[in-house]
């Protein structure tokens, strides 16, 4: 014990005690290495990799960045990759349906389901087991696109008929000796009278088309325009002979004559009822100028044969200064009308008249109005005004309907309601004598109207309906006969997709399609199947006009290769009402929509970070002042803000910028003032301050890094929110004018919501995944960035 | 605490009429939007315009002036002589001339195309029931919706339950109203037509009439209810994590007693005010809805003013907009301190 050394040490209250310690009682534990600290097994590792690995840790965050990478690349590569033109309107490929799939796969394949369409029982087609299915109108759609045709069903939405009519005229006088005569039906309630019409079984008065074929040699000295043929008529009906009357007929087909060398169509037809009650027909037809209102030189009388047969023609000639017209007038009577009596040509219409409403104010006479009903409508109501000036009202409701070959297509009236709210007119009301094309033949005709016609009886109608399904790409882009002009024709032979064709040739071949199709086939070259439009001749007419001889082709042809496609086009998200692809629409849209909103948050990021920072940073007076200066400008909602700043300055890119970042930058201000006011009195800042470092290295060297995290995060979450904004405003009706955005692709097709609804639900699904991905996204990178937020939203 | 109140107060009346000056001053800069209607209706609008003191009347042109803005003659409704020549005031002085007319007559301006020589208060005071009605429903069940499945995700917290509830969430919030709006009408108007698709006419029946709130009301909910959740989620999750919390439970209350006596009263404070804030901020949010549902509140009538360009209207509703969201912005501010017993007491400690 005798070894022992004196060690002296202090104790936390600064007094020095001394002890005695043996030499050996201490021995190094390591002799012989240095002493340092022990090495980091692990690597070392930055905040950002730190970040990154939480980050991923996030499977909701990953998945929704992966799904906002997705969407950028997307925006970035399909308007290039994708070449279809947005740019200019293509109103002939409007409104195609989504097609990824080929058509008939039943779904995403550019075909639109179709309920409810009154058939054309015209065409029909019938089934191994003998089912009878007739197509619908054959104008509103091609037939070759129609498949999965149903069984035409009765239209529930009407009543059931009793027996069906192909035609009549409805038409109310203001005599009350109608009245008396109908007294059976007639029931006056206060202002308001209800006819119901009665069976009746029709004579052979019938409704009858009317056909205007025009010869070549007609047509040749007509000048340049479009002309228009108007029709009018005497008719002297029984026991009241004299009395004449001017129906207006509700259908003409322009006549049209171009550039010499090309005359299409140069067939005037003209279909329209005519009620006839086995009189002569003293037809006048004068064919205008429409543009200009009178066409001279062209006045015809005509001259009706009667038929010595029911079911046989009327011929009707003309004698015209240069030439004689010949008309084909055709009725069906009580007969079926085939082709051998008459040229039946022009549309079939199909007419639901569930319940005519007439309701008279002073305003807006209805005075010898004229109803004219295009094809398919289903009318359940008409509405007419009636007028207290005039003696005498009258309302022609003209139901043109022609005579199908099956004569049970067609529906017309029920009933006709006369109601007036004005006290005034309660009289003219009453006088108000009215009949249907039933009535009228319970009445003796010639008592002040017509006879209407038919062929068996009018009692409440009924309409056959059918669904189907609507191939929109074979109606748009499949095979169809057309008359190419015979410069198009020219130019095909230019580009070399088709030889010189001998057209004499062509026109003495006529219409046997045998020989058109060795003419066309020689005429063939490497290019005809891959470019040229026409495939197959169908007729070739030769004319002549001013001297010049020309021909009008009549050909099969492949409209998309019109178009300009090489192969069927197809439209994975469909196109919008001006025939635009959008997919690229929406695309661009999306990308159009994040530049603005990337823009918008890098201006207002630098922004708010200045001003934030120096509120932040120097507090006090400075603060207050730039506060309450943001205090104003947060008060107004960004929507005035908008709305102001649109309505001054137009509706840009640049516009809504400026817009945007208006209100945008107060919320990165806020962020930074509270952060840099985190950071400002933090140990490290003030140690660095005592020795002597000048605020912008305080600021950039010790704050900014740390508050640097939260405030890009929140900057990223900004992204959305401008998206969000663009498109409020755009539903405002205050969207960009100049280019598309997602907003504005939303907001213009919201009208087409209930008939196109895959225009409205693709863009919204991109903009809600855009949204979704962007929070999911932002939401990580915070968690991320800021591990002690972890958990709350 | 009064001086808090009053505080609060009086700036958001300072704000409110800098705001609107300045938006007053902007509108003003617009092209004058002549009234739509025949000479009479012309002549009726630009005397009364003379009246308000908006609009000069002069009997020869004038120079100096700016645009004519309209002369009556020529329109048959005087003999030549007596011809009128009709200038804009200068923006200034219409400035102070409307502020006049807003603080004494309460007259913010007649309706050019809307409802034409209407001032433009009456047609939003006609309008504003429709909007305050739907909103009120929105609330009454967005409301106990939102903080009760909020309370149950964050009682059931990091479990499938809270999972769900919180993506359904994260959902509804990120995609915009107006795509839920269109896709409530495609699904239950148009594709099942069990609601109807617009907002029914006033000639409707009771029963439609019903029919018709459950559509706006239903997208107006899903936003609030979502919101609520997650506030609710997020407030009671810090509550449960508190230490004060675990000495409740650790004096031996049961988990029922703690949640309810502390933990909900705890996270209530935060969430009542934002309840009243977010029921008068969201009679703007409907602006939308209301113009995709047809509906005639002061939402549809700011699209349809714009498009009309009746600046008259739009400018008083713009300013119906603005007081609404700073009177939002008070009321959250004030009953923080009502609810909040830290900050009433911090207030009364202050002064």
């Amino acid at each position: 014990m005798d070894n022992k050394e004196k060690y002296t040490y202090r104790d936390s209250s600064n007094v020095k005690h001394e002890i005695l310690l043996n030499k050996g009682d201490f021995e190094l534990a390591v002799k012989d290495e240095s002493i340092h600290d022990v090495k980091f097994k692990t690597k070392p590792t930055t905040f950002l990799k730190d970040a990154f690995k939480r980050f991923c840790k996030n499977k909701s965050s990953v998945t929704g960045a992966i799904i906002l990478g997705l969407l950028l690349v997307c925006s970035f590569l399909i308007p290039v990759i994708d070449q279809s033109d947005i740019d200019t309107n293509h109103p002939q490929e409007r409104m195609l349906e989504p097609k990824l799939f080929n058509a008939g796969t039943g779904f995403w394949d550019g075909t639109k389901r179709i309920t409810n369409v009154v058939c054309d029982t015209s065409i029909s087609t019938e089934d191994q087991a003998g089912n009878v299915y007739y197509y619908p109108s054959s104008e509103s759609y091609v037939t070759s696109a129609v498949t999965n045709l149903s069984l035409p069903r009765e239209n529930n939405e009407v009543n059931t008929a009793s027996e069906f009519v192909t035609g009549g005229f409805v038409r109310i006088t203001n005599t009350n000796q109608l009245l008396t005569e109908e007294g059976d039906d007639t029931v006056i309630e206060n202002n308001t009278i209800t006819y119901s019409s009665t069976p009746y079984s029709f004579s052979k008065d019938g409704t009858y088309g009317l056909n205007i074929e025009f010869g070549d040699e007609q047509i040749q000295d007509l000048e340049l325009g479009d002309y228009r043929i108007y029709l009018s008529y005497s008719i002297t009906t029984n026991g009241q002979s004299g009395q004449s009357y001017t129906p207006t007929f509700n259908e003409f087909t322009p006549l049209e004559v171009e550039d010499g060398t090309e005359v299409a169509p140069y067939v005037g037809t003209w279909n329209g009822s005519v009620s006839i009650n086995n009189q002569a027909l003293n037809i006048e037809l004068v064919l205008e100028e429409s543009n200009v209102g009178t066409f001279n030189g062209q006045d015809f009388s005509y001259t009706v044969t009667e038929p010595t047969e029911e079911s046989s023609l009327y011929t009707i000639n003309i004698e015209a200064d240069d030439g004689t017209f010949e008309f084909n007038l055709t009725f069906d009577g009580n007969e079926e009308v085939t082709p051998e009596n008459g040229k039946l040509s022009g549309t079939y219409r199909s007419i639901v008249v569930n319940q005519y409403n007439l309701t008279g104010t002073s305003e807006e006479p209805f005075i010898n109005t004229y109803e004219s009903f295009s094809n398919n409508d289903i009318l359940s109501e008409i509405r007419e005004t009636l007028s207290e000036e005039n003696e005498i009202s009258d309302l022609t409701i003209n139901i043109d309907v022609r005579p199908g070959v099956n004569v049970n297509t067609y529906l017309l009236v029920k009933s006709i309601n006369l109601t007036t709210s004005i006290a005034s007119e309660q009289n003219i009301v009453s006088q108000i004598g009215y009949s249907d094309a039933n009535a009228s033949l319970l009445v003796k005709s010639g008592a002040g109207y017509w006879r209407c016609n038919g062929q068996k009886n009018l009692y409440h109608g009924t309409a056959y309906v059918c669904d189907f399904t609507y191939d929109t790409y074979e109606a748009v882009y499949g095979n169809s006969i057309e008359i190419v002009p015979q410069t198009t024709f020219n130019q095909y032979i230019e580009r070399g997709w088709i030889k010189e064709i001998d057209w004499d040739e062509a026109v003495r071949a006529g219409s046997n399609q045998e020989r058109l199709a060795e003419i066309f086939n020689a005429a063939k070259t490497d290019l005809t199947d891959d470019y040229c439009p026409v495939m197959s001749l169908v007729r070739v007419r030769r004319g002549s006009a001013g001297g010049v001889t020309y021909y009008t082709i009549e050909a099969q042809v492949s409209r998309y290769k019109l178009l300009g496609y090489t192969s069927m086009p197809r439209f994975l998200l469909g196109t919008d009402s001006y025939g635009k692809d959008m997919l690229k629409v929406v695309f661009v849209g999306l990308r159009n929509s994040l530049l603005l909103g990337l823009c918008v948050t890098v201006v207002c990021f630098i922004f708010g970070l200045c001003w934030g920072a120096i509120c932040g940073y120097y507090g006090g007076n400075i603060d207050l002042i730039l506060e309450r200066f943001t205090d104003f400008l947060s008060g107004v909602p960004w929507i005035v803000i908008m709305t102001l700043c649109v309505l001054n300055l137009g509706s840009n890119f640049g516009v809504f910028l400026l817009a945007m970042c208006m209100t945008g930058w107060i919320g990165t201000a806020a962020r930074t003032r509270t952060q840099f006011y985190r950071f400002r009195d933090r140990e490290y800042t003030l140690a660095s301050r005592t020795l002597g470092a000048s605020s912008p290295r305080l600021i950039f060297k010790h704050i900014l890094p740390n508050a640097m995290g939260t405030i890009v995060t929140s900057s990223i979450l900004m992204i959305p929110s401008v998206i969000f904004s663009e498109a409020t405003i755009s539903y405002l009706g205050l969207g960009f004018r100049d280019m598309t955005s997602l907003g504005v692709t939303l907001s213009d097709n919201q009208q087409y919501l209930s008939t196109y609804p895959y225009l409205i639900i693709f863009p919204s699904a991109i903009m809600a995944l855009i949204m979704i991905s962007f929070n999911l996204f932002g939401n990580g990178l915070r968690d991320a960035l800021n591990p002690s937020l972890k958990g709350s939203d | 605490m009064r001086k808090y109140v009053l505080k609060r107060v009086i700036l958001a009346f300072v704000t409110a009429f800098i705001i609107l000056s300045v938006t007053f001053m902007l509108v003003k800069l617009l092209p004058f939007q002549a009234p739509v209607g025949q000479a009479s209706d012309y002549f009726r609008f630009y005397q009364d315009q003379v009246t308000q003191g908006y609009v000069l009347r002069f009997s020869e042109p004038m120079e100096g002036y700016g645009e004519l803005l309209w002369t009556s003659a020529g329109t048959n409704l005087f003999d030549s002589n007596t011809a009128y020549y009709y200038y804009q005031r200068p923006i200034i002085e219409q400035y102070f001339t409307w502020l006049s007319n807003v603080f004494t007559k309460w007259e913010w301006g007649t309706s050019t195309s809307i409802q034409v020589g209407a001032n433009s208060m009456a047609i939003i005071g006609s309008r504003l029931p429709t909007t305050i009605l739907i909103n009120i429903w929105s609330v009454i069940i967005s409301v106990p919706a939102g903080i009760a499945l909020g309370i149950w995700a964050a009682l059931k917290k990091n479990k499938p339950t809270d999972h769900i509830i919180s993506t359904i969430v994260m959902v509804f919030i990120s995609v915009p109203s107006f795509i839920i709006i269109s896709l409530l009408i495609k699904w239950l108007a148009y594709d099942s037509g069990l609601l109807p698709s617009m907002w029914p006419s006033a000639s409707s029946s009771i029963g439609r009439k019903i029919l018709g709130f459950i559509i706006p009301v239903a997208s107006l909910c899903f936003g609030s209810i979502c919101g609520y959740c997650r506030f609710t989620r997020a407030e009671l999750c810090e509550v449960l994590s508190s230490d004060y919390l675990l000495l409740a439970r650790s004096k031996g209350l049961t988990k029922t007693q703690c949640i309810v006596r502390h933990a909900l009263r705890n996270a209530m404070v935060p969430i009542v005010p934002s309840i009243l804030a977010e029921f008068i901020s969201v009679l703007s949010g409907s602006m939308i809805l209301e113009n995709l549902y047809n509906i005639p509140g002061i939402g549809s009538l700011f699209v349809s003013s714009i498009n009309a360009r009746d600046y008259n209207v739009l400018m008083a509703d713009m300013a119906i907009f603005t007081l609404i969201s700073l009177l939002a912005n008070v009321i959250l501010d004030i009953s923080y301190g009502f609810i909040d017993p830290r900050i009433r007491m911090g207030a009364k400690a202050n002064g």
